[in-house]
């Protein structure tokens, strides 16, 4: 006798087990109650209609933009913090898939999970800062513009986040059952992670690359010709110290998915991820002193401009490396966590210091962003993480699926 | 052609490799120093 459910039953069955966490809709609609819940739909309240605004009546409706100050807070903190943050995702895919270090496998989903979110409202960031944003498209079929660096960011970003998504794939089809389409997806997965080095490699030095075009707004000890590489190098930092920071929250808030875990076995990855950061903060360091030089810029360090460098260099990224390195040294998991928080405030600091604190240094007057400003980014924050939560409640990223043990 | 040594170092750019070489030698140490202990654990 068949057992063929009705299709309206079935699609209803899906949707209970895919999306209501297996709950009825009621009862799903119950748990949703939450004082986080609470703070992110007033956070979406205020957000929403300001993009209404700002896509309705323009770019000075609900910014302090003008000619002198063209990018600001979204571009400041949005787009350079964004992708600096996001870099976690192609380096555990490259420490796991080209370095075959199989122990930061369970750090690897969540990491490529965190990049491409953030590669995504990075766009979605991009979209309210562009004065044409449905013209995005363009350097991509219509106008190539090859000698720009936007048109080497534009590309990189989007080829980017695709790669990224390929690599999320099987994660995706885990979750749908779709067990021959995650075979054919897991063959790509090392020429995606290669091609995902070289255009992160690529486009993060080229957000850097962008403020060479602008010698005279940026400050002298934050311009150097050096600025593409240590863009590069700090945001390898950022992304192993966020991929730290994530596995830290998401042991705290989605415990009950992480309860498999021996508590050990994270600290000693934890300690293993800080030597790694360790080292590439001291690069960093010293390629920071060697630009310097490079430039000749020491005189500056005797202003108050560069008392604020050398509270970011300093403070911001000798001092996490120092912490990095006690991590290292004494098997700390706990100061690698402190670390790894310091070093993601410092690229945040050094992204901001370069691209809205220091720059445009010798206007009589500086730029300060609206209320909206802030209100849109905290938005497009809030949304990327409930994009998270949602995925990460629903898919294998934080635990192997028991029905695929071994990733191929 | 008298040159002070702060123009000849700015015309040769010594100081940039002399930077250079010292903070390779400060990353040399710092790097035998941060993985020594995890090498004679895995000798061991």
């Amino acid at each position: 006798m068949s057992t063929t459910l009705h299709p309206d039953a079935s699609w209803s069955a899906w949707t209970r087990d895919k999306l209501l966490l297996g709950l009825p809709l009621r009862e799903y609609l119950r748990t949703l109650k939450t004082p986080f819940n609470a703070v992110a739909a007033l956070i979406l309240c205020v957000g929403l209609p300001i993009t209404w605004i700002r896509f309705t009546q323009g770019i000075a409706a609900t910014t302090n933009l003008n000619n002198d100050y063209p990018w600001g807070l979204w571009i400041g903190f949005d787009v350079l913090c964004g992708v600096a943050l996001a870099a976690g995702g192609f380096c555990m895919a490259s420490a796991v898939h080209l370095f075959k270090l199989k122990q930061y496998y369970t750090l690897m989903r969540p990491a490529i999970l965190t990049g491409f979110l953030g590669y995504f409202f990075v766009v979605v960031g991009l979209c309210f800062d562009l004065g044409r944003p449905w013209r995005l498209p363009y350097p991509m079929f219509v106008s190539y513009g090859v000698t720009s660096v936007m048109f080497l960011v534009g590309w990189h970003v989007a080829l980017y986040l695709t790669v990224q998504f390929l690599e999320f794939c099987p994660a995706i089809f885990e979750w749908l059952g779709w067990k021959r389409v995650r075979h054919w997806v897991l063959k790509l997965t090392i020429g995606a992670t290669v091609f995902g080095v070289i255009l992160s490699t690529l486009h993060q030095s080229a957000l850097g690359a962008l403020f060479l075009l602008a010698p005279t707004k940026v400050h002298p000890l934050w311009y150097s010709s050096f600025i593409p590489v240590l863009f590069f190098t700090s945001a390898i930092a950022a992304g192993l110290s966020m991929v730290i920071v994530e596995s830290m929250l998401s042991h705290r808030v989605f415990h009950r998915q992480v309860q498999h875990e021996d508590p050990q076995q994270v600290d000693q990855v934890m300690v293993g991820l800080s030597r790694s950061a360790a080292v590439v903060l001291f690069t960093y360091f010293c390629l920071k002193w060697i630009a310097l030089a490079h430039e000749d810029r020491w005189a500056w360090l005797f202003t108050s401009y560069g008392a604020w460098y050398l509270v970011e260099v300093i403070g911001f990224v000798l001092g996490p490396c120092i912490a990095y390195f006690v991590a290292a040294k004494v098997n700390s998991a706990r100061i690698a966590r402190v670390a790894a928080v310091w070093t993601v405030l410092g690229i945040v600091l050094n992204r901001l210091n370069v691209s809205i604190f220091t720059f445009n240094w010798q206007m009589p007057y500086r730029y300060v962003p609206s209320w909206m400003e802030f209100a849109v980014t905290i938005t497009i924050v809030t949304a990327g993480l409930l994009t998270f939560r949602f995925m990460v409640n629903r898919m294998p990223v934080l635990y192997v699926h028991p029905e695929y043990p071994v990733e191929e | 052609m008298d040159h002070t040594v702060h123009e000849m170092m700015m015309i040769t750019k010594a100081h940039e490799y002399l930077i250079a070489i010292a903070f390779l030698i400060a990353f040399s140490a710092f790097w035998s120093f941060l993985f020594r202990t995890s090498r004679k654990k895995h000798h061991e």
